[in-house]
């Protein structure tokens, strides 16, 4: 059998349905651009001008290399650096206290990392993320925004496809022919990573044309993109192939989805709660992506040095998609029973 | 009941049902297939009918590998379809195979040309076949039209083309006719006859007793998930009326002139 053409076939017309869809068309592209308008004219704008003055939006690099560490460290003593770090980050817009946190990162960061050749990217991935953050909501959010509209479209552009094609009888009609599993589900994820491709360049670039978000374009967005597109329309096609009904499936989905949302720094920064609540965050597709995202378009560092700092954002990407697919496509039935 | 030897001993078939079985569990258990067997022959009109609930598409589902026996064996090309381990002679088998299912819907927002298209290229075969198919079932002028845009008969003679574009030996149809115009259904029997004289087999469960009668080689009458007849439509009119309609001895066999549908 030639799976190449029915591969092709298969996602082609998942492109077309979407494409000839005014529904689905909605969802991808003008609902988030809605929602980025919202953000713009209700605080945007405001939220924007005040913080030209927060100190997160100063030069933090600039105090890690001019303070020095050994006098914060004994103020800081017995305190967790990433506790002390986020707490003081977050809420202070007091220069002395954002050189201090800095400071004192700077030096428990090497000791730790000096001998892993890692120092100056971990400082600088701390630093400089936070420090972006605070910059521009709009681009912190934006890049959410992004990571929202690839979440929806993987989770509920694929799993709808396949609860409706059960519930409409052409599963079964695929279980009598000789179409594998799997390749089901690659055409599905194709199509949905197309789809997802198109929506984020596009969303991108409204970002920066209609609200003039300082983003640093890279070519490098599109290993997070493709990933995170890929782990979510998994993750579509898990819930899609487990849920009998379309009610089951709008159920769980609808959990699955608000969950990944609101449990990952998709929106805010949900690591300055810390503890347990920031350690699962932290390996969330959703949180892996919209950090990868937020690093490579915010910061101003190389193109290697951004890769090396979302590298892990990519792995915890790839292992979700790998375990995703792999568990879906070990669940998944055409019909009841087979 | 009417079980065939003679058929099972036959080189030519290329079906072949033994004590199937199949048993619902669930909130109500049901038995909705008792232990039947039969066989057909290569080139034949094989006809399941019987009432609603009696369990013809659970046996058509049975063989087209939609749905798990509870017991028994089922074999095509003498290959057990549903005891085979080597999943490649399973493709294998499938591929010869053109299934058309009675609830199956495509997406709506696809074209004609392009449901056939991917049908094609699943079975492995050249889409560029698309038309001359489409031309079997007498749907050119509609390949450019959505999937939505069909009428009833139009849709049926889709779900057919879906199922004989890659020149299956075997083609399932399951009631292909129900809910059509007499117009309709009539191009529908055409459609089948020539797949007749093809030299496809064809297997297919109707409820229309007409159809049955016109169309098949061999007739199975299936009642509460048993055979009752099993034969040629003359034959089984003659043995159970003596003379009249398939439609009289259906009624006859079963037992019952009305039933709650």
């Amino acid at each position: 059998m030639n799976y190449l053409k029915a591969f092709k076939n298969l996602t082609l017309n998942e492109l077309r349905i979407f494409l000839r869809s005014p529904g689905a068309l909605f969802f991808a592209l003008f609902l988030p651009l809605s929602i980025a308008f919202f953000m713009f004219f209700s605080s945007g704008n405001r939220g924007r001008a005040g913080l030209q003055n927060y100190s997160g939006g100063l030069n933090l690099m600039h105090y890690v290399e001019k303070s020095a560490p050994q006098e914060l460290e004994k103020s800081f003593k017995g305190v967790s650096v990433e506790r002390k770090g986020n707490e003081i980050i977050v809420r202070g817009n007091d220069p002395a206290k954002v050189k201090m946190v800095a400071s004192f990162l700077k030096a428990k960061l090497y000791d730790r990392l000096l001998k892993e050749g890692k120092a100056e990217v971990a400082v600088k991935e701390v630093l400089t993320e936070r420090a972006g953050e605070r910059k521009d909501p709009l681009a912190f959010i934006f890049a959410g925004i992004v990571v929202m509209a690839l979440l929806s479209g993987g989770l509920f552009r694929v799993g709808q496809t396949v609860v409706f094609a059960k519930d409409g009888g052409l599963l079964r009609l695929y279980a009598a022919t000789p179409l594998p599993k799997w390749l089901y589900g690659i055409s599905l994820s194709t199509s949905s990573m197309i789809i997802a491709l198109l929506q984020a360049v596009i969303l991108l670039g409204l970002g920066v044309v209609i609200f003039s978000i300082d983003y640093k374009l890279n070519l490098l967005v599109l290993l997070p993109l493709i990933l995170a597109s890929l782990s979510f329309s998994s993750l579509g096609f898990l819930a899609g192939g487990i849920a009998r009904t379309r009610e089951t499936f709008f159920a769980v989905i609808n959990l699955l989805n608000m969950f990944l949302l609101f449990f990952s720094s998709v929106f805010y920064d949900i690591y300055s709660v810390g503890g347990i609540v920031a350690k699962v965050a932290r390996i969330m597709p959703t949180s892996a992506a919209a950090d990868a995202l937020r690093k490579i378009l915010m910061t101003g560092s190389s193109s290697s040095e951004k890769f090396l700092a979302i590298l892990p954002q990519l792995g915890i990407l790839f292992a979700w998609s790998f375990l995703a697919y792999l568990l879906a496509t070990f669940t998944f039935k055409w019909s009841d029973e087979v | 009941m009417p079980e065939s030897p003679e058929h099972r001993k036959d080189p030519d078939c290329v079906i072949e049902v033994s004590n199937l079985r199949k048993v619902y569990t669930g909130k109500r258990r049901v038995e909705a297939v008792k232990g039947i067997s039969f066989s057909v022959k290569r080139g034949e009109i094989f006809t399941i009918v019987g009432p609603n609930g009696a369990g013809k598409t659970t046996t058509l589902e049975c063989i087209e590998g939609l749905r798990k026996p509870t017991s028994g064996s089922i074999k095509i090309f003498g290959l057990e379809i549903w005891r085979s381990t080597h999943r490649e002679e399973v493709r294998e088998v499938k591929r010869k195979l053109g299934v058309q299912l009675q609830d199956a819907r495509f997406p709506l927002r696809l074209k004609v040309s392009e449901v056939v298209k991917t049908f094609l290229t699943i079975y492995g075969e050249d889409e560029k076949k698309c038309m001359e198919v489409l031309e079997k079932v007498e749907l050119t002028q509609k390949a450019g039209f959505l999937v939505k845009n069909l009428s009833g008969g139009q849709y049926q003679r889709l779900r057919l083309a879906v199922a004989i574009g890659h020149d299956p030996e075997i083609v399932f149809l399951d009631e292909p006719t129900t809910g059509l115009d007499p117009h309709a259904r009539r191009a529908i029997w055409e459609i089948v006859k020539n797949l007749k004289k093809e030299g496809k087999t064809v297997v297919l469960t109707t409820h229309y007793m007409e159809e049955a009668q016109n169309l098949s080689d061999t007739v199975a009458i299936m009642n509460r998930g048993k055979i009752v007849a099993l034969d040629s439509p003359s034959r089984i009119i003659s043995s159970s009326v003596g003379e009249g309609t398939l439609e009289d001895a259906y009624l006859a066999l079963t037992g019952e002139k009305f039933r709650e549908a």
